[in-house]
């Protein structure tokens, strides 16, 4: 086995395996969080079992193994069916809900620890309960290598192991009690009728989501649960409205975070010529974040390029129309002429817009170009007289039925003709009885090109 | 400890009068409790608790970049200012990635708020592994070293707490009806044109501005705390913006005063988190007695609910028992073969009792209880109620015979008399009762067996 | 199964880091520099030494990363302190040692009676045990056992490094003693940011009041506060300390209450307390360590020292 293979199976593969782990199973559960409008429980939980650390160590003298992990559990338990509780009593915002519960027990262990004098000896839950990605290596011993594989995977670090438990136990959980998380999160009520305690529900959810994290940051790190339990479960969000779908995007975006993050962290300094590599969990955390952003921008229906597109493409449309407008009623006034790219844009303005809505109506056949002008095709013809025709019959509609004056119908008109399909038109007509002219005596095109 | 409390120490200490630290501290963490309960206000209503404990996170990029670069330009890597300003602009960023995520995708407040603080956290971590190996030294606890301890406070922070608050209060009188519209209708301020983004940053700067102003002087802990648990429990007590403010900024300041009172009565009392126990004290005593939205005055609401449906049931099944007879009853009340009585357990016929003699419907005879002509009229009431309901719900809703009881079991409750009036004129008007006649016969009759409740009890 | 392939994907792409070397000489890694300096004393021509953490940083928020794993899994000895001092790498070290490498926590191989812990909870001592020369001694003492164990062919060379050290910190510690000794009796207390300097005031006979405790999460409360104030107008003391990993709040507050009170009070200078002074610099060694922060402390509270140090070798501006 060559070196650098060594390496990576000794250094990088455990701290992997069980920053993915970690990742998957928190952000399987973060789906639900995010439904839920809890997903800051991550946070809450890191500072809430500060008490629970304090208590444990005054009462069992330990600084570390089964003890801080328990007084960090019941400490996490209790605050989060507290934050319930207050949210439900105090029909209040989780969000402040949270705020309350956490900064108080918070507070309680502070307090704990000074009048216990216990200050003097450190009690940083980031060293006493928070793992370090980094110290899951596997180290063999020099002489043994891989002949002894007993002694060999006695060494591997025993969190790579309880991660891949906790992942096993969340994606039990996750999948067996999938459909009655959605209802209760998308509609207690309902659920509540249909048979199942949707309170109570909330209370497993919240206990067994305290549970994992507690566990996980003891392998892991806060920072990286925190991130997880957000970002995935936002991000696949942001990529579709069907929950399936989301889960199963939300566990890819959490391994593809796991796996760029941690090798970024190794990657990254050697560019910027530094001569260690960075925090592993924090550069995971970022590149959740990363690909959230990424989401953000360039989701397909919900992301700012998909909507600004849309957007775009709508105002292009009716650009489009109203080119068309004035061109016809150019021809109306004056027979048949064509005008100069000048003209029309000063016409509608000096726009992009303007620009994308020629090109647009020049490639689907209503223009033609010639001799540095822009006049109607037939085809072009045909669009825009349907269209004057709604118009006026809109300005003739707004004023007779529903008697609106004269000056007040034009721009009113100009907004309904984009969207009046042409059964509306049809119908618009026979309600106004196919009048020849509109109220300012313009003529009312026909149905039918002459 | 509390075994010798100089009473001459409270009072100096109330009055402001004690050791000068002392005097800073309750000041300070009075004037940062207004300033925080005012905005926190906002926070609260914008469903953003947790903004500041966010942008406390975020301030660690920004602090760890401003270090790098002043390591590298070779300026003073502790200046305060500096690493001020880092955290600063890295806070206002996040809070602009937060606007970002709400305003343009579809994702939640709560979102928005965790993805930038652990993001930016997580960078600010990153930052740190680089820092604490530039071979720069003196990086240590840099994290911890913009946040202030509350009991450390000195003359001129507590000076600056003072101008904070009157600034907030200013600037909350001068804006409070943007910001009112904003918290309560953000729909319709935007249809009504107002700049609701604007108006909305403007909120959050603020939010940002007592944050990062805070947390040099007390730290993270209360910072978020206090705004927090000061507006929560205000919530409680009112509907109206102004006075939550009012009732969130006292709040805040009484925390601030009883807190530090209290750090400075006891040894080993730590300031900040005395004063954030002080504040939950407030919280815990307004969501349990806060008229209306206390948990006190709903549980009150539930019973007394419970008290009156069971009250008015018995009154009316007993009174339906005696129908057809010509003349009131007079003879004790045949509580035993009444349904409704027979599902109670024996406390709960003992409240019933007790609230049917308080309200003088019933009295005490030899053998058992009697009707009051008072308890009789109100049973009749019910009856009538009930049957009109029944019958409008019939008549007007198209509903089946078998399909009115239960709503009107749920209605006769709240049928004023005026209502009950005006049900039976429509229904007369109609002619489905007969003009001038007495109480209108029940749909379903005793023993007819359509009696839901009757069989549901029966069982 | 497509989480493992993504990981052998991803494993694959991987690249080799760090160079391999012949491994002819003993590799021993120090985690902080305080231990590295002693090493370096004890067996600098025999070994390859370093640090994993650079002589400015805080050993209680250190956070390994991955080449420091990488340089901890060559070495062939690691010599840490102990006693929860490098909190976040304490399971990293616990796996260095299953594996069969040697690790050496040399703080914990002192005598019970050298450490402190607070009274009410023994078992929990304090790590800041450098700050006494002579119990930093012991521990070179320590370092210099299992160095001839582990190279019994060198152990000249060790006993050698072992005895100028000896003498060097002798000389410090008598130095120390004298102008610390300088400073008036009812003067010696030294008031700083946080606990760190108990086996400092236990050696010097000092009285030693931390603001806060040394967990990072501690914090003061307002009659411990007035309590310090009270104690600096009563005792007199001119001069608190700040340290360079706390902020300098605390000690402003408290020169402003006594100040309040008549008391003038000044900074008495910025001490080293967790971390050493910037790599390669006379402070960035233990020995500069030590003697800025008595030099200062001497000179602050009225003792005798001369300004440049027992070497001459701090920087003037360091002392006003």
């Amino acid at each position: 086995m060559t070196e650098a293979t060594l390496q990576i199976l000794s250094l990088d593969m455990p701290a992997l395996v069980a920053a993915s782990a970690a990742a998957v199973s928190c952000a399987l559960l973060g789906n639900f969080l995010v439904l839920r409008k809890v997903s800051l429980l991550g946070d809450a939980i890191s500072h809430a079992v500060f008490p629970g650390i304090v208590l444990a160590f005054l009462l069992f003298g330990t600084r570390s193994g089964v003890w801080i992990f328990i007084g960090a559990s019941c400490a996490g338990i209790l605050s989060v069916m507290m934050i319930e509780l207050v949210r439900k009593l105090g029909r209040i915002d989780p969000g402040a809900s949270m705020g309350v519960v956490f900064s108080l027990f918070f507070a309680v262990g502070v307090i704990l620890m000074e009048q216990a004098s216990a200050s003097n000896v450190d009690l940083d839950t980031d060293c006493i309960l928070h793992g370090q990605l980094e110290n899951l290596f596997w180290l063999l011993p020099a002489d043994a290598r891989l002949t002894n594989v007993h002694h060999s995977l006695h060494l591997m670090p025993v969190e790579v192991l309880r991660s891949l438990v906790i992942l096993l136990l969340t994606v039990v959980f996750v999948s067996a009690l999938k459909k009655e998380l959605t209802l209760a999160a998308f509609n207690p009520e309902l659920a509540t009728t249909l048979g199942f305690n949707a309170n109570l529900l909330h209370y497993v959810l919240v206990v067994f989501v305290a549970l994992t994290v507690v566990a996980s940051f003891e392998i892991v790190g806060s920072i990286l649960v925190i991130a997880m339990l957000i970002c995935p479960a936002a991000t696949a969000r942001l990529m579709t409205d069907r929950l399936t779908t989301q889960i199963w995007l939300s566990v890819l975006f959490a391994v593809l975070s796991s796996t760029l993050g941690y090798y970024s962290a190794s990657q990254v300094p050697v560019y910027f010529d530094l001569h260690s590599s960075f925090n592993a969990a924090g550069s995971i955390a970022v590149m959740s974040g990363l690909l959230l952003m990424l989401g953000f921008l360039f989701a397909p229906r919900y992301g700012i390029c998909a909507r600004w597109f849309r957007t775009m493409a709508l105002s292009v449309s009716v650009r489009r129309d109203d080119v068309l407008g004035f061109l016809f009623r150019a021809e109306e006034v004056q027979g048949s002429v064509g005008f100069t790219l000048r003209t029309i844009a000063s016409a509608l303005g000096k726009t992009p817009t303007t620009m994308f809505a020629l090109l647009s109506a020049r490639f689907r056949g209503y223009l033609e170009y010639a001799d540095g002008t822009l006049s109607l095709t037939a085809r072009g013809r045909e669009g825009a007289r349907s269209l004057v025709r709604t118009h006026r019959l809109w300005e003739t509609y707004l004023v007779e039925n529903l008697g609106l004056r004269l000056d007040h119908v034009h721009s009113t008109a100009m907004e309904l003709e984009h969207y009046t399909p042409s059964e509306l038109s049809k119908r618009l007509a026979e309600t106004v009885e196919n009048p020849s002219e509109d109220p300012h005596g313009s003529p009312i095109p026909s149905e039918e090109g002459e | 400890m509390s075994a010798s409390i100089d009473t001459a120490l409270v009072l100096d200490i109330i009055s402001f009068q004690a050791g000068y630290n002392t005097t800073v501290v309750v000041f300070g963490a009075m004037c940062l409790g207004i300033a925080s309960g005012v905005v926190g206000t906002f926070a609260l209503l914008r469903g953003r608790a947790m903004v500041s404990d966010a942008i406390a996170h975020s301030t660690l990029p920004g602090l760890a970049l401003a270090f790098i670069l002043a390591v590298y330009t070779g300026w003073d890597a502790k200046n305060i200012f500096l690493l001020l300003a880092g955290a600063t602009c890295s806070g206002l960023f996040a809070l602009l990635c937060m606007h970002m995520i709400v305003y343009y995708s579809r994702l939640s407040e709560d979102v928005a708020i965790g993805a930038s603080l652990s993001v930016f956290f997580g960078f600010g971590i990153v930052l740190l592994s680089v820092i604490q190996n530039l071979g720069a030294g003196g990086e240590g606890g840099l994290h911890h070293f913009i946040y202030g301890q509350t009991a450390a406070m000195r003359g001129h922070d507590a000076e600056t707490l003072a101008y904070l608050a009157v600034a907030c209060l200013i600037l909350v009188i001068l804006f409070l009806k943007e910001f009112k519209i904003i918290c309560f209708d953000t729909e319709f301020a935007r249809v009504d044109g107002w700049p609701v983004q604007a108006i909305d940053a403007l909120m959050m700067i603020l939010v940002v501005s007592v944050t990062v102003i805070g947390l040099q002087t007390v730290g993270i802990l209360l910072m978020i705390a206090l705004l927090t648990i000061p507006a929560t429990s205000a919530r409680f007590w009112t509907e109206k913006l102004s006075v939550m403010i009012v009732l969130s900024a006292l709040f805040g300041a009484l925390s601030g005063y009883f807190g530090a009172i209290a750090s400075a009565l006891f040894p080993r009392l730590p300031a900040g988190a005395v004063i954030v126990c002080v504040s939950g004290v407030f919280f815990v005593f307004s969501l349990c007695f806060a008229p209306r939205r206390g948990v006190l005055a709903g549980a009150a609401r539930v019973v007394q609910l419970r008290l009156r449906v069971g009250v008015e049931h018995l009154l009316r099944e007993l009174y339906e028992r005696n129908e057809g007879a010509d003349s009131a009853p007079t003879g004790p009340l045949p509580l035993a073969s009444v349904g409704v009585w027979r599902a109670l357990g024996g406390f709960e016929r003992w409240v019933i009792t007790q609230y049917l003699l308080l309200k003088k419907y019933v009295m005490r005879g030899e053998d058992g209880v009697y009707f009051t002509p008072r308890g009789l009229q109100e049973a009749e009431f019910l009856t009538r109620a009930h049957r009109l309901w029944e019958e409008y719900r019939m008549q007007f809703g198209a509903l089946a015979t078998t399909h009115v009881d239960y709503s009107a079991d749920l209605a006769e409750h709240v049928l004023t008399p005026e209502l009950v009036d005006l049900i039976e004129r429509s229904l007369k008007g109609r002619g489905s009762i007969r003009e001038g006649a007495g109480l209108p016969g029940s749909v379903h009759p005793l023993g007819s067996g359509a009696h839901p409740v009757e069989v549901v009890q029966d069982d | 199964m497509r989480i493992t392939i993504l990981f052998t994907l991803i494993l694959s792409a991987l690249p080799v880091w760090g160079p391999t070397v012949a491994h002819a000489e003993t590799r021993v890694v120090a985690s902080t520099g305080m231990i590295g300096d002693l090493v370096r004393a004890i067996g600098g021509e025999e070994l390859v030494v370093e640090d994993l953490m650079q002589s400015g940083v805080d050993p209680h928020l250190y956070k390994p990363t991955r080449t420091d794993i990488a340089r901890l899994s060559r070495a062939d000895i690691t010599f840490y302190n102990g006693l929860y001092l490098e909190g976040r790498l304490l399971s990293a070290f616990q796996r260095l040692s299953q594996a069969g490498k040697k690790t050496v926590a040399v703080a914990e191989r002192l005598d019970e009676k050298f450490l402190l812990s607070p009274p009410e909870f023994e078992g929990h001592p304090d790590p800041h045990v450098w700050m006494d020369p002579q119990a930093w001694l012991k521990v070179a003492e320590g370092i210099a056992e299992e160095l001839i164990a582990f190279r019994p062919d060198s152990a000249d060379a060790f006993r050698k490094g072992l005895g100028e050290l000896r003498s060097e910190l002798a000389a410090l510690d008598a130095y120390a003693k004298k102008v610390l000794g300088s400073v008036p009796k009812e003067r010696r207390v030294l008031i700083t940011a946080h606990d760190a300097f108990g086996y400092f005031g236990r050696r010097f006979d000092f009285e030693v009041v931390g603001i806060q405790g040394i967990s990072t999460l501690s914090e003061a409360g307002i009659q411990d506060i007035e309590r310090i104030v009270s104690l600096i107008v009563d005792r007199k003391i001119e001069a608190v300390f700040i340290e360079s990993t706390v902020s300098d709040r605390n000690a402003q507050a408290l020169i402003e209450g006594a100040s309040k009170r008549g008391q003038t009070v000044k900074i008495g200078g910025e001490l080293f307390s967790d971390a050493m002074g910037t790599p390669g610099t006379y402070e960035g060694t233990y020995l500069g360590m030590i003697d800025h922060n008595v030099t200062t402390i001497a000179r602050a509270l009225g003792g005798e020292a001369p300004i440049a140090g027992y070497k001459g070798l701090l920087k003037q501006e360091a002392q006003d």
